[in-house]
């Protein structure tokens, strides 16, 4: 904080009044002007993205539910074919938890497309690979279409707040 | 008191100038989420209402539109959006409504997606309910360059196990 003295030596003002009020204004325009920076450099963004996918799929492919949880936020909304909607990482965890004692999935994810805007990234693309359950040796092929919407937190961590698939029939 | 005023002035400019820059204000955000919204509700009644014309025009048409209904490969483009709910939309025994809950927007305000429950119904001739279905879609809205939004993915799938 200056000490209104020093803009009092400013031949520019001759009052207290008019530094009081230069101040405000700068206060004012300088607030207004909320110099949050718009993300122009996306590329560093889709590697994270890429990252994050990976993990997801090596911890889907452990079953591996706390590495799988690691990249949804708090407030995931899990919509999943043939379920209510899963709000909430501990509502996910107490529904992929039990699932991954008695299956044993393996996908791979293809994303086709990618849109990036600032803080929101949305992919699309394709889940494919094999389900198998634990104790059998029996595997069904699996297809899926998704989308998964990626939100920035005000830390700069990318997380996964939407998933949603469904099937595509043999 | 002029040289303050022009002092003021050029400040003013000049912040001015850098937030235009920077995202959108506040408010701007909340007109264009209800913006979101209403093309949501837009191409929910063009649903309802069988007019299909109507909700094609509500995908994107710089970018390569994609549906992706339960069952089905991606649907990719409009004239094989078109011909795939075609069928959907002759049926005069269906009604479908779609329900938007949640909208969403990145800070640029150019980007956004809506999560909503959907509710179809056949019913046979005689108005019994034959086949029902609840469920949740996420639709993406993209803001164009006029101004307006629409769609280039959809994607939806059932509450109820098969």
């Amino acid at each position: 904080m200056i000490a209104p003295e020093i803009y009092l030596s400013i031949p520019l003002f001759r009052t207290s009044k008019q530094v009081v009020l230069f101040v405000l204004a700068a206060a004012f325009f300088s607030g207004c002007s909320n110099p949050k920076e718009v993300n122009t450099d996306t590329s560093r963004d889709l590697e994270t993205i890429d990252l994050i996918r990976e993990r997801h799929v090596l911890g889907v492919n452990t079953t591996d539910v706390e590495m799988v949880l690691k990249d949804f936020s708090s407030d995931i909304i899990y919509l999943g074919p043939g379920l209510r909607p899963i709000e909430g990482k501990e509502a996910l965890r107490e529904f992929i938890a039990p699932l991954y004692e008695i299956i044993l999935p393996r996908i791979e994810m293809t994303p086709r497309d990618i849109n990036i805007k600032d803080d929101v990234a949305i992919e699309w693309g394709l889940i494919n690979g094999t389900m198998g359950q634990v104790g059998s040796d029996s595997t069904q092929n699996i297809h899926f279409k998704y989308i998964f919407v990626y939100e920035r937190s005000s830390g700069g961590e990318w997380l996964i707040t939407r998933d949603i698939y469904n099937e595509i029939a043999d | 008191m002029k040289p303050l005023i022009s002092l003021l002035a050029a400040y003013a400019i000049l912040f001015s100038a850098c937030s235009n820059n920077n995202q959108p204000f506040p408010e701007q955000i909340e007109i264009e989420k209800e913006k979101i919204k209403q093309a949501d509700i837009t191409w929910g009644n063009a649903a309802k209402s069988k007019n299909l014309q109507e909700f094609l025009s509500l995908y994107t048409d710089n970018q390569i539109p994609v549906t992706m209904p339960p069952n089905n490969p991606s649907i990719k483009g409009k004239e094989n959006i078109r011909n795939f709910y075609q069928p959907m939309f002759s049926m005069e025994n269906l009604t479908v409504e779609f329900y938007p809950e949640t909208i969403e927007i990145s800070k640029s305000g150019d980007l956004g997606y809506v999560i909503g429950v959907y509710q179809t119904k056949i019913q046979d001739s005689t108005g019994n309910i034959i086949n029902e279905d609840k469920g949740k879609y996420i639709n993406i809205w993209k803001k164009q360059n006029d101004g307006s939004w629409k769609c280039p993915a959809d994607i939806f799938n059932s509450d109820l196990s098969e």
